[in-house]
């Protein structure tokens, strides 16, 4: 048993070198070369091309090559420069180590025949062509190891499609060019045309320039059907591609464009039953691996019905309302849906768009304004008007849009403890307030003055997160611009400001717009104060006094004075009499005040009115020290 | 005090008055039934008893104003009392041109409020009996047959059975037959109430 075992691994060690050697040569880098009979310009080697390249990037993990050799016989179809090439491609192939030969058509075979060396011919081959079932010409094979793939032009599904999507249009242009592939097409469409259609009027645009096609075109009536086949070159021997002919086309006229082939589709064409490259580009990818593989490309067979489809372009469909249509065939193909997408939604993209745009805009303003800001301040004697309006804009805006976002905030829990309350008081009418439920509401109220309470410190949160640098501020310059902001409006009120200040410079350690702020408002209030008063008594002064490294900032009116009753919490957030405001702007002064450790207070005077004051610390002035 | 068989829907996306609202209705015997947006309230069976709604105006999605148009359109005819934290005048006249009952302002009183579910639910209850009538009458009328429904038509113009014959190309009898059925199964007695039953159900008369 045991000497059996020996002679089995032996035999298996042996024989692995024997099946070892073509697997190697297998990882070896595939070349395949390509030879196309038109040039590169054709549209539809392209698509066919990149296809392919698509499919051995998903599909075929080895390393491979591509030549690709572009006869061009539309151009030159000289039989002795189809010679000349070949003596080069032959030479230049020579010693390549080619594993598979692709020619595409049309009508190449021949030329390989003729013209291509032993080496190329013997090559495994794959020959790609349009089906001429119709024009005697059945020279698709190189020899038996040749796989052939034939799309088929259906000319005469095509036109079905066409009068079946429009049964009341009459008339059908056939547009083709003038090369021997456009001649032939030409005629397979219009044989199909003239057998399905008798009734209808077929009208022929073959063989003539691009200038008098495009003409034609222009004065197509409506209801007609246009199919245009391939048009490679015209009349005058200038080289056109088919999608640069439809593109041309589409222009001149808005009727439906059918075409053969799916090479077109980004140019204007409607849709049609057409051969399509992209599937042929797909299919000779997995034939060639096939053959790569080992796979004899004679056993492989390639259905020709696999490679046309119904392929419509859906933004075309949607221009007509179509897009839903019942006669547009169920499983149809429908390019540049998404991009139409776009298309629909413009309207909310650009809107998109324009927000983001304006959106940006606005943070540049912004940060542009808040530099111009602090640029203002430094050149303040010449820009003062600008600035003097910005703080004020900048300081109505905060109070307004705090007590708008406060009396919301605070409206809820205030809404919400009072119905808790009042139903408390409901149950116990009824007597039906048992401890659960006298346990539910007091947590109400709790919680909901618990967040009344929360809403209230995050004010004076917010208050605090605006400490900012302190500078060396001048106050009686400060003093001079907050009466400027106010000249207007007290003209307007017709009070008189008088400033009385101390003849020194006087320097505090200060943030500017904060100190402005709480003048701002004492002079604000008082103003307010004085609306019930006099004219001759219309009076608000504005003192300093300086002493012991601290100065005192004073504003007096002759209004009403303070109401005894808010005397005590006059620098509580809430405390007010007036009809409008918050009552928040004399606490948001006392917080900027406790904020630059100096006071603040106010009395009434002996002789009417009220003098509301700050004290702050002089410039080079520390209190511990 | 029994439960009361209304129903009072509190939709407002502010969890405390969610929570203390209820409570109040709760107090005085309510059924409540609370949503905090309007789209949870539309996914809610339609309420075909009678209710009212408390809306909050400044809700988050649908706002209030949005609720009351959509449930207007679905022929919901819950009344509505609109609360609000911070609407003005000019919300206040829109919401009541449209049908509301009351708009209340927070904080609001709980007699304000009561006073306008009462109202609301008063309301509601004059629609719902005239509702429910109304759909009597189309039962009843529904199982009246074709022909019979012709001739009811005919009837209620005050013609004669014989001129009714001639209309509808029948004999005289068969027009008798009919009337008795048609006054049998409508639980009538003189032309004057089946008038008055076809005004009610909106029948029309044909053209003579």
């Amino acid at each position: 048993m045991y000497s059996r075992l020996k002679i089995y691994l032996v035999a298996i060690f042996l024989s692995i070198p024997v099946f070892a050697s073509p697997a190697l040569e297998e990882d070896e880098t595939k070349n395949i070369l390509f030879i196309c009979s038109m040039n590169e310009g054709i549209v539809a080697y392209q698509m066919i091309l990149d296809n392919f390249k698509n499919l051995l990037l998903e599909e075929y993990a080895k390393p491979y090559k591509l030549f690709i050799e572009y006869l061009d016989v539309g151009k030159f179809p000289d039989l002795s420069y189809q010679e000349y090439l070949f003596e080069r491609f032959n030479k230049k192939y020579m010693g390549a180590d080619l594993d598979l030969l692709i020619v595409i058509g049309p009508r190449i075979i021949p030329i390989i025949k003729n013209f291509a060396s032993e080496h190329l011919k013997n090559l495994p081959t794959i020959s790609l062509d349009f089906n001429y079932a119709s024009d005697n010409y059945d020279e698709y094979s190189l020899h038996s190891n040749t796989t052939e793939i034939l799309a088929t032009i259906d000319a005469k599904k095509n036109i079905e499609l066409a009068f079946k999507i429009f049964p009341d249009y009459s008339t059908l242009y056939v547009v083709s060019g003038a090369t021997t592939l456009d001649n032939f097409l030409n005629k397979v469409t219009l044989d199909a045309a003239h057998e399905l259609y008798s009734s209808k009027k077929i009208v022929n645009l073959a063989n003539i320039p691009m200038e008098t096609v495009l003409d034609r075109v222009s004065q197509i009536p409506e209801k007609s059907i246009i199919v245009v086949t391939t048009f490679t070159a015209d009349a005058n021997n200038v080289t056109y591609s088919t999608p640069e002919a439809i593109r041309l086309i589409s222009k001149e006229t808005s009727e439906p464009i059918f075409v053969l082939l799916d090479t077109p589709f980004e140019e204007g064409a409607f849709g049609g039953y057409v051969a399509s490259m992209k599937i042929v580009g797909f299919e000779t990818g997995r034939t060639a691996i096939k053959i790569l593989n080992g796979e004899s490309p004679k056993s492989i067979k390639v259905d020709p019905d696999y490679l046309n489809k119904y392929i419509f372009d859906w933004r075309e469909l949607k221009k007509r309302g179509l897009e839903e249509s019942e006669l547009i065939p169920a499983g149809s193909i429908l390019l540049h849906q998404e991009y139409d997408f776009i298309d629909t939604n413009k309207w909310l993209i650009s809107g998109a768009l324009l927000f983001i745009i304006l959106q940006t805009l606005l943070i540049v303003n912004l940060v542009r304004s808040n530099r111009k800001q602090i640029a203002t301040t430094k050149k303040l004697v010449k820009t003062e008007d600008r600035y003097r309006e910005l703080v004020r804009e900048d300081r109505i805006l905060r109070m307004s849009e705090l007590t708008a976002s406060l009396s919301h905030e605070l409206n809820q829990p205030l809404t919400a403890i009072r119905n808790s309350a009042q139903a408390g008081l409901r149950f116990m009418k009824t007597g039906n307030l048992n401890p659960e439920m006298m346990d539910e509401i007091l947590q109400n109220i709790v919680e909901d003055d618990k967040r009344a309470s929360e809403v209230l410190s995050s004010i004076r949160r917010l208050l605090k997160i605006e400490k900012r640098e302190k500078q060396k501020v001048n106050l009686n310059q400060l003093i001079k611009q907050v009466a400027d902001i106010f000249k207007g409006e007290l003209k307007i009120k017709n009070i008189n400001l008088h400033l009385n200040l101390s003849e020194n410079l006087v320097y505090v350690s200060a943030d500017r717009t904060q100190i402005q702020q709480v003048l701002l408002n004492f002079v604000s209030n008082a103003a307010q104060a004085m609306e019930e008063v006099k004219d001759d008594k219309r009076v608000i002064e504005i003192f300093e006094e300086t002493g012991n490294n601290k100065v005192i900032v004073s504003v007096r009116d002759y209004g009403t004075g303070i109401d005894e009753t808010i005397k005590s919490n006059l620098f509580k957030p809430f405390a007010t009499t007036k009809e409008k405001g918050f009552g928040i702007g004399l606490a948001i002064s006392k917080t900027i005040i406790d904020e630059h450790e100096g006071k603040i207070w106010a009395e009434n005077n002996p002789d009417g009115g009220a003098t509301f004051s700050f004290q702050l610390n002089l410039w080079d002035y520390d209190p511990k020290g | 005090m029994t439960q009361k068989d209304e129903k009072i829907f509190v939709i407002d996306d502010d969890d405390s008055v969610r929570r203390s609202l209820p409570l109040l209705l709760k107090a005085s015997d309510y059924d409540v039934e609370i949503f905090s947006s309007s789209e949870e309230f539309l996914n809610r069976d339609q309420f075909n008893g009678t209710g009212c709604i408390i809306l909050d105006i400044n809700l988050e999605g649908k706002s209030g104003f949005d609720l009351q148009e959509e449930l207007t359109k679905k022929q919901y005819s819950l009344p509505i009392v609109f609360i609000t934290g911070k609407g003005g005048v000019h919300e206040s006249v829109r919401a009541l041109k449209k049908g509301a009952i009351d708009f209340l302002q927070k904080p609001f009183d709980d007699e304000e409020l009561l006073d306008a579910v009462e109202e609301a639910l008063t309301k509601s209850n004059e629609i719902k009996k005239e509702f429910d009538q109304l759909k009597k009458l189309q039962d009843l009328l529904s199982n009246l047959t074709d022909r019979e429904l012709e001739v009811f038509k005919y009837v209620i113009t005050g013609m004669l059975n014989k001129q009714i014959a001639y209309k509808l190309n029948i004999a005289e009898h068969t027009v008798k037959l009919h009337r008795g059925k048609i006054t049998e199964k409508l639980g009538v007695k003189s032309v004057a109430e089946l008038v008055r039953i076809a005004e009610k159900a909106g029948i029309s008369y044909p053209n003579q």
